[in-house]
């Protein structure tokens, strides 16, 4: 049909263009579609026909009205043909991105589909150097790793180990993440500590929770304990700076102390948490004599702050930078209160404040942690309670992770669907070291769905782009019901890499072959589960003509019970058909 | 399968982490409390058809995440809702001082007119409440909203704040303070037929056009 249409595409554009210069052939057949007569003889009454067409059925000859209408037809088919072409080359160039366009075949060499085995995991181990990684990874793709040993296999695919590495250098990437994990664990530690002598001392008592707001107290309350934002605001009692009571006399929980002296030098200052102290309602002082220093130490603090707790991979260097180092930064008290001159023996305990507070962090970092400390807890409490593993001693390992990621990035700081994605590995690995490498080595690709990531809305593009190109008929479908083609229902999806629509042990299996896909076929895999999962109920989604409400309900209605096996399978030939697309074009 | 309702009312659940949204959601639909309930991503759903002053109404009901971080995804859920349950938890100010924020939101996002309950959730926890009943129902009259205290876990008032709000809306619509044909009103007329309407208008613009110039 090419070919043909290509040869007349002259005639085709000239009929288009009608110019002036037209021959008669084309005046008698403007004619008749200036007067859209061709349909008169059918549509309208035969009495009417006469007066109001000019060019009288009989007195045209009729062969040459049927080629003109040949011609319309033939055109409009081509240009339809050819904005089809135009469309496809455009979302064949966008998706050729999205797979490797290399295809690496389930049976050359044979066996692929077996999976990795544990037969083969030991071999490889007594002769690492001569296996080949991308062989491994092929088996894991078509496969999956036998769940004995996913704990030594996982480490690798999220790349804590690399593969070929030696025993030793093995050990040497273990201890060099121990060290770092039990250095992170004592620095937010030991900032927990202080944040829960400062909640302690905002609420001394239960009955000074009830804040009207229009006290002064608790007016002051709330922005001591709640308020994030506005650490200028907050005020400090000089008078409160009383020896800090023995920990033994507390009533909270223990807290970590023993920890303190792990850190590195930065951190051992923490020892003097105590030193920060808020004003309290009940300090029975009038509020008169506190004063704001607050901005004066942030100050202070801002330019004695070159020293930060720098990761070596550069990862956590927002999050620490607010850590204040033990430097003299207040040797010298600064002029911060705006009431200096009338209170020269406030200034004094101010300098003596100051001089004790050099050990300590800014009250941002504090305000920052406490709100993500709650958040934390918030969510490690209740995440996958009801599977096995998470026993409260478990949920705390959670926890304890959890904080150390979080505290190395305070920027972004703890986001819901993070315990979701630290949970798994940390069912498989069960080693808190490993799975807190393990998860910051995940992040590095999971972050960038999370709000402000920008990878959501490129996933829903590309979502919208393949469903067009591999299932027409459903893409007008969504087209027509409007709404869905902004494909919120696969929001959960993309965030938790799949987490929450399987069951866990089909989350192990999704996982892995997520992760050994992006050296396989596609660096997007998660893109075809989820054209996947479209795909295998497409009949339903289009019997009952669902729209995205109808859509969003379905699938939250579906979540684990899916058949994993059968939605990883799909998933690979969608990567096929797409890379034979591309390697056809 | 098929159910018969005179309308169909879009609510929204709406309100901080960890209030309790989800539960007052499982506690309505299916007369229990989650015990094990995880923290929501994106959004999830339920209905339930419920009978308010003689008439049948379908309420599909939106639970949504509670982080603030994840509002900007909330909201793409919110057009067209006609009704909604603000939570707030009354052992925690946090999520009572946050109201306003969310409240805001639900007026310019779903609708100016959307009928919102404030839900005072964890009833139960009596002993560590932080907000009074009487600060929050001040704040429930300075807003004009409806308020009730809830408890997802022994489902005191639950089923009481839904229908309550679903009322309202009904005698909205009869006192035509409520137009329902008006576009994102979240109401629809729950016959069947009304729904199939729809359909033809599109086939309609896919016919071929009768001429061909």
């Amino acid at each position: 049909m090419a070919p043909f249409l290509s040869s007349d595409a002259g005639d085709m554009i000239e009929m288009q263009g009608f110019g002036p210069s037209l021959p008669a052939w084309h005046l008698e057949s403007l004619c008749s579609q200036g007067s859209s007569c061709l349909f008169c003889s059918t549509r309208s009454s035969p009495y009417a026909t006469p007066s109001r067409c000019s060019c009288v059925p009989d007195r045209l000859p009729l062969r040459l009205l049927c080629e003109s209408m040949k011609r319309q037809i033939v055109a409009r088919a081509f240009y339809g043909w050819l904005a089809y072409c135009r469309h496809l080359s455009t979302v064949r160039t966008h998706l050729s991105a999205l797979v490797r366009h290399h295809i690496i075949p389930p049976a050359r060499p044979p066996g692929a589909s077996g999976g990795l085995t544990k037969d083969v995991w030991s071999k490889y181990q007594k002769d690492e150097k001569n296996y080949k990684e991308l062989e491994l990874l092929r088996q894991v793709y078509y496969g999956g790793v036998e769940h004995e040993i996913r704990k030594d296999v996982w480490p690798f695919l999220l790349g804590h180990y690399k593969f070929g590495m030696s025993k030793k250098e093995m050990e040497q990437a273990d201890s060099a993440v121990a060290a770092r994990y039990k250095r992170v664990l004592a620095e937010w530690k030991a900032c927990e500590a202080v944040v829960r002598q400062r909640e302690r001392e905002a609420q001394p008592a239960p009955f000074t929770k009830f804040s009207s707001g229009s006290s002064i107290d608790s007016h002051v309350q709330r922005l001591v304990h709640r308020d994030s934002t506005i650490s200028n605001d907050v005020f400090i009692s000089v008078d409160d700076l009383e020896p800090p009571e023995p920990p033994g006399t507390e009533d909270c929980r223990p807290e970590p102390e023993q920890e303190l002296g792990a850190g590195p030098p930065g951190t051992a200052v923490a020892g003097r948490q105590q030193s920060v102290e808020f004003d309290s309602p009940d300090s029975g002082l009038p509020s008169s004599r506190n004063y704001s220093v607050t901005s004066g130490i942030q100050s202070s603090i801002d330019e004695g702050q070159s020293m930060g707790f720098e990761e070596e991979d550069g990862g956590g260097e927002e999050g620490s930078s607010g850590l204040v180092p033990a430097a003299g930064a207040f040797s010298e008290p600064r002029d911060a209160s705006p009431h200096k001159a009338s209170r020269a023996s406030e200034l004094e305990a101010g300098a003596e404040l100051v001089a004790v507070c050099t050990a300590a962090y800014t009250i941002e970092l504090l305000d920052t942690m406490a709100l993500n400390l709650h958040r934390i807890d918030k969510d490690v409490q209740r995440c996958d309670r009801n599977y096995w593993y998470f026993t409260p001693p478990n949920l705390e390992r959670l926890r304890d992770i959890m904080c150390s990621y979080v505290w190395e990035h305070l920027d972004v700081g703890y986001v819901q669907g993070m315990c979701d994605l630290l949970a798994p590995l940390l069912v498989i690995l069960d080693n808190d070291q490993l799975a807190y490498s393990c998860f910051s080595h995940l992040m590095k690709r999971m972050s960038q769905n999370f709000p402000n990531g920008g990878a959501m809305d490129t996933h829903f593009a590309n979502m919208r782009s393949l469903i067009q190109i591999l299932d027409s008929e459903l893409f007008e479908l969504m087209h027509q019901n409007g709404d869905y083609t902004h494909f919120y229902f696969c929001y959960r999806w993309f965030l938790l890499d799949f987490k929450r629509e399987l069951l866990y042990e089909d989350v192990f299996a999704v996982w892995e072959v997520i992760w050994a896909a992006r050296h396989i076929s596609s660096e997007h895999f998660v893109l075809f589960i989820a054209l996947a999962l479209v795909e295998a109920y497409r009949e339903i989604i289009r019997d009952n003509n669902m729209d995205f409400t109808d859509i969003i309900k379905f699938f939250n209605e579906r979540a684990e019970h899916h058949d994993a096996q059968e939605i990883l399978q799909i998933a690979r030939e969608l990567v096929h058909k797409v890379q034979m697309l591309i390697e056809n074009k | 399968m098929a159910e018969t309702y005179d309308f169909l009312f879009k609510f929204l659940v709406i309100g901080s982490a960890g209030t309790g949204k989800s539960c007052l959601l499982h506690q309505f639909i299916e007369n229990k409390f989650k015990q094990d309930s995880n923290h929501t991503i994106g959004v999830e759903f339920g209905s339930r058809v419920v009978n308010v002053g003689g008439k049948t109404v379908k309420l599909q009901i939106w639970d949504t995440a509670g982080q603030e971080r994840f509002r900007s995804v909330t909201r793409s859920y919110y057009r067209g809702a006609a009704g909604a349950l603000l939570v707030y938890d009354i052992t925690s100010r946090e999520t009572y001082n946050s109201l306003a924020a969310w409240l805001t939101d639900a007026r310019t996002l779903a609708s100016p007119n959307i009928v919102v309950i404030l839900c005072g959730n964890k009833k139960d926890l009596d002993p560590e409440r932080e907000v009074t009943f009487l600060e929050a129902s001040r704040f429930a009259q300075e807003n004009e909203l409806m308020f009730l205290e809830t408890s997802a876990l022994t489902g005191e008032n639950v089923e009481e704040a839904f229908l309550k709000c679903a009322r309202t809306i009904l005698n909205k619509i009869d006192s035509g303070e409520l137009d329902p044909e008006r576009m994102g009103s979240g109401i629809q007329y729950g016959d069947a037929s009304l729904r199939q309407l729809r359909q033809p208008r599109s086939a309609q613009a896919v016919a071929p056009q009768p001429c061909g110039c």
